[in-house]
């Protein structure tokens, strides 16, 4: 099966930022996670998949066809939030069903309205007298009612309480039941995608550091707290990051049951995509 | 075609949330033209002012899909770059063709209950050609700006674009305080369909202008 999303050695360079080689593959019915701290080039990457930005170099395809030739057509099947961006204040969900069943040949009608009783957004009321959590809600109703292939979410649950979120999530894991479906989302509230994301792909200082399934990542990584002395022990070779703390060494290993195996250290944590995320960027290397 | 339906939909109802204000302008506009019923040249200045009233209103939305960032969303949708920029030239034309409905449609009303005399609207067809004529310099120069710079740096660029126009306009009664223009009365069947044409060359360069920037532009 094809890939939805092929990214292919992505480089763009801004005078204090750079995007360096990016490769990345989204197959269907998946939700990848893409993870990284502020400014480290996940809403780059978006506007280059977008073509919102003009790359430098690389290859973008998108259901198989080149981004830019077939822009028009690929952006019928992908639904986008992007940020803070949206269609203007003053207008209201019907407002804008009038102007999204004239956009998009898949225009759900009846589905947009559902979703707004379902979620219980008010109709004729102005995007700019809704809450934060309600606004989220009606952007992610409107990229899902075109009915497309791909979604492509730039911090979709930033700002929202945990009931929203928990709702926000569980439409995502609906949309991926059909597998010719993908979702694409970054975020750097990480325990969200540990609950939805199939992949993990983290991205730091413009690089992807990570790529790899989420389970996978979550099995074999840990986070081994040792003292000093023990610390010592360790054969570089096994570290991947470290940091040293008042008290104890936190060291990220990448293969929990060889580690368990080769030394007597017991104390390893379960990992989050947080402490990963933390290590990496914060982290010392094993030289 | 349905691409820049949707985006004109877009536009007109994001208007329609200032149609308080909008209503406020048009009637002290009319009021203008009733207080002034019998001076033909206030009479213009009125129907000018409800032309320029809908054209503005028009420009406005630039700054309405800036300060919400509609511009951006806009791109992520199934539509091109030409299509958006067409469909903001096709918005500033069709809120002219309703202003000057508007201006008609309220001129012929006032004669009709007796306000105004027929004779006060002589000057009314030449008036409204140089005034497009001039609307489509200024808008001709404003929207590549904005598509350039963006919406609130061109709020200050129109009113540096009619400064300039009227200190070309100064200097040359300045130079040639007794300018003759009969030498142009020969030409006087000409002139309205040379100016007719030089805007609709005007908004194609200017068209033209904007898609190249905008197609360049990351947003």
């Amino acid at each position: 099966m094809s890939n939805i999303l092929t990214i292919k050695n992505l480089n763009k360079k801004y005078d204090n930022f750079e995007l360096k080689n990016i490769n990345i593959e989204v197959k269907g019915g998946v939700i990848v996670g893409f993870i990284g701290e502020n400014g480290a080039g996940k809403t780059t990457t978006i506007k280059s998949i977008l073509n919102l930005i003009n790359i430098d170099q690389g290859e973008i395809r998108i259901f198989d066809k080149d981004y830019k030739k077939y822009e028009k057509l690929i952006k019928e099947d992908i639904g986008v939030i992007l940020d803070n961006s949206f269609m203007p204040e003053s207008l209201s969900p019907i407002d804008i069903n009038s102007i999204m069943k004239n956009m998009y040949k898949r225009w759900d009608e009846k589905l947009f309205f559902n979703y707004l009783d379902r979620f219980k957004l008010p109709k004729d009321k102005a995007i700019k007298d809704y809450s934060s959590g309600m606004l989220m809600k009606l952007k992610i109703i409107t990229s899902i009612s075109s009915k497309p292939k791909l979604l492509i979410l730039d911090e979709p649950t930033n700002g929202l309480d945990p009931i929203a979120r928990s709702e926000i999530l569980d439409l995502f894991q609906e949309f991926v039941l059909d597998d010719s479906h993908s979702i694409f989302v970054s975020s750097h509230i990480t325990k969200d995608l540990e609950q939805v994301a199939d992949y993990i792909i983290f991205i730091s200082n413009g690089e992807i550091i990570l790529n790899s399934s989420k389970d996978s990542l979550l099995d074999n990584y840990a986070l081994v707290k040792c003292s000093s002395s023990d610390f010592d022990l360790i054969d570089k070779k096994d570290i991947i990051k470290y940091k040293k703390n008042k008290y104890e060494y936190q060291v990220l290993i990448n293969d929990k049951n060889n580690f368990l195996k080769k030394y007597n250290i017991k104390t390893i944590d379960k990992i989050t995509l947080d402490d990963i995320m933390l290590l990496y960027i914060k982290g010392e290397n094993n030289e | 075609m349905n691409k820049i339906k949707s985006l004109l939909i877009k536009d007109f109802l994001e208007l329609k949330s200032y149609k308080k204000n909008f209503i406020f302008s048009l009637f002290i506009y009319i009021g203008l033209i009733v207080l002034n019923a019998d001076n033909g040249d206030m009479i213009t200045m009125g129907t000018s002012m409800i032309i320029f009233l809908f054209s503005i209103y028009s420009i406005a939305t630039f700054n309405y899909d800036e300060k919400s960032k509609a511009d951006k969303y806009i791109l992520c949708m199934p539509v091109t770059k030409r299509e958006v920029v067409l469909s903001k030239y096709i918005l500033i034309f069709t809120s002219m063709v309703l202003g000057v409905i508007t201006s008609l449609f309220l001129g012929v009303i006032l004669y009709f209950i007796g306000i105004v005399k027929i004779s006060n609207f002589n000057n009314y067809f030449p008036s409204l050609l140089v005034l497009l004529f001039t609307l489509s310099i200024v808008y001709g120069i404003q929207i590549p700006c904005i598509y350039k710079y963006g919406a609130e740096k061109g709020r200050l660029q129109i009113y540096l674009i009619l400064m300039f126009i009227f200190l070309i306009i100064g200097i040359i009664y300045i130079l040639f305080p007794n300018i003759n223009l009969e030498f142009l009365n020969p030409f006087e069947k000409v002139i309205p369909y040379i100016l007719i044409a030089l805007i609709i060359l005007n908004y194609y360069i200017s068209y033209k202008i904007s898609y190249n920037i905008y197609l360049k532009k990351e947003v």
